[in-house]
């Protein structure tokens, strides 16, 4: 390896950046509008649950429950109903989420000691909301539930001991105590744009030079395979470099997401993270014939397994085997795993460690591919 | 005639190189697999770590509800309550269940106390997770109370409880798959259809053959169609293969009109084709034309709901998503496989659509006409 060469190849590649400048605004932009966008949209903190509401029983209780409801911010009342069937038409319409059906002498069982069944209309088709509005209703009920057999026990004259709960629970939050999901989704974010940014940088690279004719002359020239592919990619390093650091910035001044452990590990790290993005993108292009086929490839392969398989989003834990095999051999997990504990918990390299050296042979694998498919076109 | 063999040139092109076919079929296919399997937020087996001080009857009980309950799994038992953190910090555990000296004897007199540490990093997790393990806590406290009544002599107190019955429409086992699957049909569609039109076009510009064709008496319009006809009919295709997929392999039901659906689908494919042509005729390389449309894309998914609830997303950010027509189709076909609906329901997603798709095509088409002359 020759550096002046390595150093020609460079200039020349940083060159057809430069000459493109929407391209260039568009990847130093896009960190910043993607993190903007996802940082605000993705929010598992599900807030304003439109539901309904059929008061059979008409009572200071249920007015009462209605209130408690209403007042907390997971709820909003979109109206009342007469009936469950006039609740399930708001539901088929998408005007609420749920309906909470109270029965006839709801007062009077509860004063009697009985228990009483609500019951919940609920919209399943969106599993993953209805599932935490059922979660959010059981809570709410189950305090109201304790106020109601505080009131009991008074009035049967039973020593307020013998209704409070056996068992009290402290509860001690560790590493973010709001239980902010931005906290979470933003490294996360930033693991999920680096992947797909690099793959569409270096997924034209190679095919380029192919579709235009000027490959021909590269391989004419006295250039090694192992020059033109690291030539290539030192401009598209510097470039990722540049968003990580605004992604990381956009992060602290927007969301107030700032990284607890050491800045630079973390860097570190998002460089060998950067080499595999990079490097994957490279192996595109030169499997690809043509640059509708690489590009149309960079955003099949990163996008949505990076979104949907690195644990951004959904626990890695809950998958079939296979997909957790697929999980455990792409970069991404590896690599969220570690900005996770470095912006959470602000563990140091003696934890992350692992992760670390499956990302630098992950690395390795996939530039040393890259070259092998190099040296086969040549 | 001129526009068959337009046609047939472009397929060529296609047949030619296998990689665009293989992909263009296999794409479809691979983000259905990861989306349908993948995306699964469900708490289960969380691994938590248990610190047991007390070794005693009742709280090797409480240890074994927690253990069988299903949604944990027990990372570490016998821990040290001083290990817990490091613990968590390292990721072995989620959560962690604190149970100090003297649990058995003080849960006698009802003065027993647990703690239970999260980890609050994945917060969805932790809070749900946090909600399941302090339902056991409580149950077990409630059962403690009883049995500690019953041998005090006492006669039984009826103390009133409020229990929720939920009844789940549409989706009774909460499957996170029959929401996803079908919004995943809308998303093959764009990516396919929209990034595989743009650059098929700006490739002929860039290779210099569009200026050839021009010259021969092919009309603009004709080049146009020449170009859209055929990845109309690949993304004809991959919708096919999709809802194939959808109902046969996953199994989701089809509740409502096939043939509104089929209808509505083909809709959103004219604004793919459309959104294509326009940034074709704005860009001037290929990887121009692949960073808009990769703008364009990122942020359908997440405006559109399609992993997300709109309703949950900031006031001022709700708007926007007015803005992205994969959002309309999403509903639309959420809502006809789940729900049954028809145009009655859905009639003003319908109309959206069309709008875009008229108004998409129409600009692309003005673009491309002033772009050739």
């Amino acid at each position: 390896m020759n550096l002046r060469r390595l150093r020609a190849i460079a200039v020349k590649e940083w060159i057809h950046i430069r000459r493109d400048p929407r391209s260039l605004v568009v990847a130093l932009v896009l960190p910043l509008v993607l993190l903007l966008l996802n940082g605000y949209g993705l929010n598992f903190d599900l807030t304003d649950l439109p539901f309904a509401l059929c008061d059979y029983d008409q009572s200071s209780t249920s007015r009462l429950l209605q209130e408690s409801l209403v007042r907390s911010e997971l709820f909003r009342l979109v109206g009342s109903v007469r009936s469950p069937a006039e609740a399930e038409h708001l539901i088929q319409d998408g005007d609420c989420l749920f309906a909470l059906i109270i029965p006839p002498h709801l007062q009077a069982d509860l004063a009697h000691g009985k228990s009483v069944a609500i019951q919940m209309l609920l919209d399943g088709s969106d599993a993953n909301t209805a599932s935490i509005a059922r979660q959010y209703v059981t809570g709410a009920l189950t305090s109201s539930s304790q106020r109601l057999v505080a009131e009991a026990g008074k009035r049967l004259g039973l020593p307020a001991r013998a209704t409070l709960p056996a068992i009290t629970m402290e509860r001690k939050i560790l590493f973010n105590p709001g239980l902010d999901s931005r906290h979470f989704t933003v490294p996360g974010l930033i693991v999920v744009i680096l992947v797909i940014l690099g793959a569409l940088l270096t997924s034209g690279a190679v095919v380029r030079e192919r579709e235009r004719g000027t490959f021909e002359t590269l391989a004419a020239s006295p250039l090694l395979a192992s020059e033109i592919l690291l030539g290539k990619l030192i401009p598209y390093l510097v470039l990722g470099f540049a968003d990580v650091i605004i992604a990381v910035c956009t992060g602290a001044l927007f969301f107030h997401v700032t990284i607890a452990g050491s800045l630079a590990l973390f860097l570190a790290c998002a460089f060998v993270f950067l080499l595999c993005a990079l490097g994957f993108g490279l192996l595109i292009s030169t499997i690809a014939r043509t640059q509708q086929v690489a590009m149309t490839m960079a955003i099949v392969a990163t996008l949505l397994p990076a979104i949907n398989l690195s644990g951004f989003v959904f626990p890695v834990r809950n998958m079939p085997l296979f997909l957790k095999l697929i999980a455990w051999v792409i970069p991404p997990t590896h690599f969220l795993i570690i900005a996770r504990s470095i912006y959470l918990k602000g563990v140091g390299l003696g934890v992350i460690w692992p992760q670390l050296v499956v990302l630098i042979v992950l690395a390795a694998v996939i530039l040393r591919a890259c070259l092998t498919r190099f040296r086969k076109q040549l | 005639m001129r526009l068959r063999s337009l046609i047939r040139k472009e397929f060529r092109q296609f047949r030619r190189d296998r990689r665009l076919f293989g992909m263009a079929i296999m794409a479809p296919i691979i983000q259905l697999t990861l989306i349908g399997y993948a995306a699964n937020l469900d708490v289960k087996g969380l691994p938590v770590a248990i610190c047991d001080e007390d070794l005693s009857r009742e709280s090797g009980r409480l240890v074994s509800e927690v253990a069988y309950s299903g949604y944990f799994r027990v990372a570490a038992s016998s821990v040290r309550s001083e290990d817990l953190i490091p613990l968590l910090a390292r990721g072995r555990a989620q959560l962690a269940l604190d149970i100090p000296h003297n649990f058995g004897r003080d849960s006698r007199t009802g003065k027993a106390q647990v703690q239970i540490v999260l980890d609050g990093s994945d917060s969805n997790s932790a809070g749900i997770g946090a909600g399941y393990l302090s339902g056991i806590v409580l149950q077990h406290g409630a059962r403690a109370l009883v049995l500690q009544r019953t041998r005090a002599g006492g006669p039984p107190v009826p103390l009133p409880q409020l229990d929720l019955r939920p009844r789940i429409l549409y989706n009774p086992q909460l499957a996170s798959l029959y929401h996803m699957v079908p919004a995943v049909l809308g998303l093959v569609l764009l990516v396919i259809t929209s990034n595989l039109t743009a650059l098929s076009i700006v490739r002929e510009r860039e290779a210099g053959t569009l200026e050839q064709v021009m010259v021969t008496p092919v009309r603009a319009w004709e080049l146009m169609l020449g170009k859209l006809v055929p990845y109309a009919l690949v993304a004809t295709f991959d919708l096919l293969l999709v809802l194939a997929v959808v109902l046969f392999w996953f199994q989701v039901p089809l509740r409502g009109s096939f043939l509104f659906l089929l209808g509505s689908a083909l809709l959103f494919l004219l604004t793919c084709l459309g959104l294509g042509l326009v940034v074709s005729t704005v860009s001037r390389t290929q990887q121009q034309a692949q960073m808009t449309i990769f703008l364009v894309i990122f942020p359908s998914i997440i405006l559109s709901g399609f992993m997300f609830p709109i309703e949950n997303m900031p006031d001022w950010m709700q708007p926007l998503t007015y803005a992205i027509p994969l959002r309309y189709f999403l509903v639309i076909i959420r809502a006809v496989m789940l729900k049954g609906s028809g145009l009655p329901e859905l009639w003003p997603n319908v109309l959206a659509l069309a709008l875009f798709a008229v108004g998409l095509v129409g600009a692309g088409a003005a673009l491309f006409h002033k772009r050739l002359s």
